[in-house]
This record gives structure tokens, C-alpha cells and sequence, in this order.
């Protein structure tokens, strides 16, 4: 659906997307994450076709977006960043509006806009000003927007950034549902959503590709995976002896408060140290009240991708 | 061509027209403005006998001609600068639309405003026969000469407001270096009154100017080399306007 070659995009003096490729496949759902300014928005702009590459080329559906861009603008639903609306219209007019432009003629105007308006649940604001709208409500109308002519691709640029707790949910579910039928391709920056809505991500950094895979894929690579957090009645020193001496310990921090020893352990990969830990505190007759093993999120991997020059 | 897209921007154009009051505003003062120099046309035909018919005294008059001046910068300000500042042109340039399409729809949208404006007027000449306590020939071709004229002048003036507001995306800007350029195409051709330019340059001032242009049309002479100027600098500034918001994309 999305074939994207070695593509660059210099803006005046400044190199935001550095020569990246990938390709998304037809019913796929990919979470495009990076921090601010790695060039997610551009390559999405250069997608929906806003704005030209510097240089390669980027393919949706088979059309190239520079030189059959009508062609790939009919296949494409783009939702902008910052929702931009027209405010004096109400949500039926402008719905209308965006639906005919983009070529949906006849009665199907009228059904596009009845489903992308119970879809987005806009129904009890339709005569509504867009002016008078929150927020939330603004972001799901620029969603139905981006819906209205039922295209192949979806590119959502930050979809539910503003929303509320229940609206993220009703988004996040929406956008599952639509996976199979359409291609979605969407960044965001809160990462629990990724995990729980994409089947595949790309992570973007200073304008490269620095990872992609699935989510369960990219959790595994992370180091601080298996690490484990322990606390128990104990010196410092005799713990962390008695840790190291496992053979199967990376590395181990202690911090001693009331006679309590909190250690920090990082496994070598693939271990899991739970069971030895137990046994240790069971041999030297150490009060346990802590021991939990680090669940590695998306973020994690987030942050030591996009982190890693700082170190 | 698809007429569908064009006629799609073109209503939503017209749509955020009237639904703003500066359409109303311009409307109320416009009227007020031709309605008051009909008046003082018609007064001028009362206190003596004139070489003129009242259509032509209406159609010479100062107020008319300030009024256009204004007429379209105001017009035209928010047509592309509306859009930049509040990000609506991404979401318009990434539907499947032409630049040219949506030039040509802000165009079309600005000039039916302006035809609707002027509408009005024509009703002026048939109020004076009722009025008139002699029965007075109409003169049908010089005042349809006169409408012809305010129309094409109206499609140079926009076309230049509409490329000046696809530069900037602040509106007072827009209406601001608008109104500066459609007086100076105004007061260029009038220079030729003031002073005595030497024949190469009075021949170039007196093809742009409006002024002399309103003169032989109201006496009904249809000078082609006119229209010839209208259409094809229109046309110009709009082909101008789509290379720039080409250009915003490319460089945005």
C-alpha cells in the first residue's frame, strides 16, 4: 500500500527526513513514533501528497505522490496535526463539504456522512458550529473528515492528542476496528495505544528509520528486559555478593535504608532470576517484601532508541 | 477540468462569504455608496440641461470609482491568507483538487459576490424613467458598455488581490498591499491628465488605464484592445497565483 524509497527532505538549511524506506502492507496498522522534529510529519506530508520530496520517491497504492498525486489524494485519508476546520460551518456542512470534494457524489453523500458521523460520535453535534465544538469533539470531526470517502489509507497525524481518557479509548478501539479493511498508518506519542492498536512499528530518529518490527519484537530487544526489583532485610555488601555470585547477574544496585536493602538486578539476556533470588533470601533467612520483575513497555524501547547518543 | 471541484470550493467559498458580516458591511455600504451617486446624478440632470445621459454622469463619478478601489482588496483577503493561517489549505491541497481548480473557484466565488454587489444598479435606469418627468430614451448599449466594463475591471482587481492574499497568510497584510497595488494600476493611467508624458509612455499608460477605458465604454465604443488587456492580465495574475501556492507547498 505505501512504498517508500530512500526519501529526503531538506527544509532551508535543515535535513528533516534523511533518505528512509519502508513499505506497509494492505491492512496493516503501523504506529509511527519518534520524539518532536525526527521528520514524522514531513514524510507524512509528503505522503498525502502536501508537499514534494527533496529527492526519492514514495509510492501509495502504486501511484507515485509527486507525479499521479490526484490519483493517490482520492486513496488517501489524511488528518493534519493541528485539525485545521473551516469554524464557520457547522459539522454537517462541512462534512458534506470535504465528502463531495473528495469525490463522493450523489446519495452516498448523505449515507458517508451519517456513518463517518455515528462512527466518530458526532451525531449529537451535527448542527453544531465547529467554532463552538471543544477540543475533542473538533478531533473526532477532522477524524470522520479524514473517513468521509472510505479511502484505502488512513495517515493520522497524532489523532488523539486533546482527547480525554474514554474518548483515547473510543479512538484507540475505532481505529482497531478499521484495521484489515483499510491501511492505517498513524504517529502518536502516547505509546500504550501503539502497543494495543498496531501490528507493526516504525520508530524515527533525527530523520532515520531506527527500528521496525512488532511491538512484541522490538520489547524483547530492549536491555532493561527481565530486570528485577527486590527489597528485602539484608546488609548491602552480603546482597550484592550473594546476587553476583549467581553467575547469571549483569549487573546489581543496592540502596540500604532501616535495615532494608533495595536491589536493582539486570539480568544477562533471556535469564530470569526471580526463583534464585527467592532461594537466596529463603538460605540466609532475609525478610522478602518485594519482588517484581520489570515489564518492558513500549516506552522503553522509545527511550532507549531515541536516547541512545545521550548516554 | 473537473467542473464538480470547482463548483464544490465555489459554493463553500460563497457559503463563508455571507456568513460573515463583512459581506453584509460591504453590501449595506456599497449600496449606499451607488445609491447616493445616482441621486446626485439624477440632481446634476435637474439643475441644467447635460450633454449627458444620467447612466453616464453615474458611471463617471468619483464615489463609484473610490468605491472599486476598496471594492476588491477587502474582497480578496481572506481567499488564500484565511486558509494559510488556519492550516485549512493542507487540508484542502491534500484532497484530490488542482491548484488551478481551486484558483479558479476563489475567483469565480469572488467575482459572483461582486456581480451580486452591482446587481442592484441595474434597476437604477428603469427607477429614473418612473421618475423622470419627460419620457427619456433608454440607452441600452452604453450602459451595458458601462456594466461590461465594471466587470472586467472587477476581474483584473481581483485576480490581483487573489494573488497578493496566496502571499501572505495575514489578512490585514493582504487587504493592506491589495488596496496600495489596485490604486497604483488606477492612478498609473490617470497620469497621462496630470502630466504630459512623451508619446511612447502616454500610449502605454493611456492602454492601461481604467479611467479612459470607463470613458469609451459608456459611450458604448467597445474597444477590443481592452478587453484584449483585461483578459489576458487576469489571466496572468492567476497563473502567477497558482505558481505560488505551488511554491508555499514546496517550500513549506
Amino acid at each position: 500500500m505505501i512504498e517508500v524509497n530512500n526519501l529526503v527532505k531538506r527544509y532551508a538549511g535543515v535535513e528533516a527526513v534523511r533518505g528512509i524506506s519502508f513499505s506497509v502492507s494492505p491492512g496493516e496498522i503501523v504506529g509511527f513514533l519518534g520524539p518532536n522534529g525526527a521528520g514524522k510529519s514531513s514524510t507524512m506530508k509528503i505522503l498525502s501528497c502536501f508537499m514534494p520530496a527533496t529527492s526519492g520517491t514514495a509510492k501509495v497504492a502504486g501511484f507515485d505522490t509527486f507525479t499521479h498525486s490526484i490519483e493517490v489524494r482520492q486513496r488517501i485519508g489524511y488528518m493534519p496535526e493541528n485539525v485545521p476546520l473551516y469554524t464557520e460551518l457547522t459539522v454537517d456542512e462541512f462534512l458534506r463539504f470535504r465528502a463531495q470534494l473528495k469525490g463522493v457524489t450523489g446519495k452516498k453523500i448523505k449515507t458517508r456522512v451519517a456513518e463517518v458521523k455515528a462512527l466518530c460520535e458526532l451525531d449529537s453535534v451535527s448542527k453544531k458550529l465547529i467554532s463552538t465544538l471543544s477540543k475533542g469533539f473538533r478531533q473526532r470531526v477532522a477524524l470522520a473528515d479524514a473517513m468521509v470517502h472510505d479511502p484505502d489509507l488512513l495517515i493520522l497525524d497524532e489523532p488523539t492528542i486533546g482527547l480525554d481518557p474514554n474518548q483515547i479509548r473510543h479512538v484507540r478501539d475505532l481505529i482497531k476496528s478499521l484495521g484489515g479493511k483499510h491501511t492505517i498508518l498513524l504517529s502518536t506519542h502516547i505509546l500504550p495505544e501503539v502497543e494495543m492498536t498496531c501490528s507493526r512499528v516504525l520508530i524515527l530518529n533525527k530523520g532515520r528509520i531506527e527500528a521496525s518490527d512488532t511491538p512484541a519484537n522490538l520489547m524483547r530487544r530492549v536491555r532493561s528486559g527481565g530486570a528485577v526489583v527486590s527489597e528485602f532485610r539484608a546488609a548491602a555488601d552480603a546482597a550484592e555478593k550473594a546476587i553476583l555470585a549467581l553467575g547469571t547477574v549483569e549487573e546489581c544496585r543496592t540502596t540500604a535504608h532501616d535495615g532494608w536493602v533495595r536491589v536493582e538486578i539486570f539480568p544477562k539476556k533471556g535469564e530470569d532470576v526471580r526463583e534464585a533470588i527467592f532461594h537466596i533470601c529463603a538460605r540466609e533467612r532475609w525478610d522478602l517484601r518485594e519482588l517484581t520483575q520489570h515489564k518492558v513497555t513500549l516506552e522503553d524501547v522509545f527511550v532507549e532508541i531515541t536516547q541512545e547518543d545521550k548516554e | 477540468m473537473n467542473f464538480n471541484t470547482i463548483r464544490v470550493i465555489l459554493q463553500r467559498e460563497l457559503r463563508s462569504l455571507f456568513l460573515s458580516p463583512i459581506a453584509y458591511m460591504l453590501a449595506f455600504f456599497y449600496l449606499l455608496i451607488t445609491g447616493f451617486t445616482f441621486m446626485i446624478s439624477v440632481q446634476a440632470l435637474n439643475e441644467s440641461p447635460r450633454d449627458f445621459t444620467v447612466m453616464e454622469i453615474f458611471f463617471q463619478n468619483f464615489f463609484i470609482w473610490i468605491a472599486q478601489l476598496f471594492i476588491m482588496p477587502v474582497l480578496t483577503m481572506r481567499s488564500f491568507s484565511e486558509e494559510y493561517r488556519l492550516g485549512t489549505f493542507e487540508g484542502l491541497m491534500t484532497a484530490p483538487v488542482r491548484d488551478w481548480e481551486v484558483v479558479l473557484a476563489k475567483y469565480l466565488a469572488v467575482l459572483a459576490f461582486y456581480v451580486a454587489l452591482w446587481a442592484p444598479t441595474v434597476l437604477y435606469q428603469f427607477i429614473f424613467q418612473i421618475v423622470a418627468v419627460t419620457p427619456t430614451p433608454l440607452s441600452n448599449g452604453p450602459v451595458w458598455c458601462n456594466y461590461a466594463m465594471v466587470l472586467m475591471m472587477g476581474m483584473l482587481y481581483a485576480a490581483l488581490g487573489l494573488m497578493i492574499s496566496s502571499l501572505t497568510h495575514n489578512q490585514i497584510v493582504a487587504v493592506l498591499v491589495s488596496l496600495v497595488s489596485t490604486c497604483m494600476v488606477f492612478f498609473l493611467g490617470l497620469l497621462n491628465f496630470f502630466f504630459n508624458p512623451p508619446g511612447a509612455i502616454r500610449d502605454v499608460l493611456s492602454y492601461i488605464s481604467v479611467f479612459e477605458h470607463m470613458e469609451q465604454f459608456g459611450q458604448g465604443i467597445v474597444n477590443t484592445r481592452a478587453l484584449v488587456f483585461y483578459a489576458s492580465a487576469s489571466f496572468m495574475l492567476l497563473l502567477v497565483t497558482q505558481k505560488i501556492i505551488e511554491s508555499k507547498r514546496w517550500r513549506a
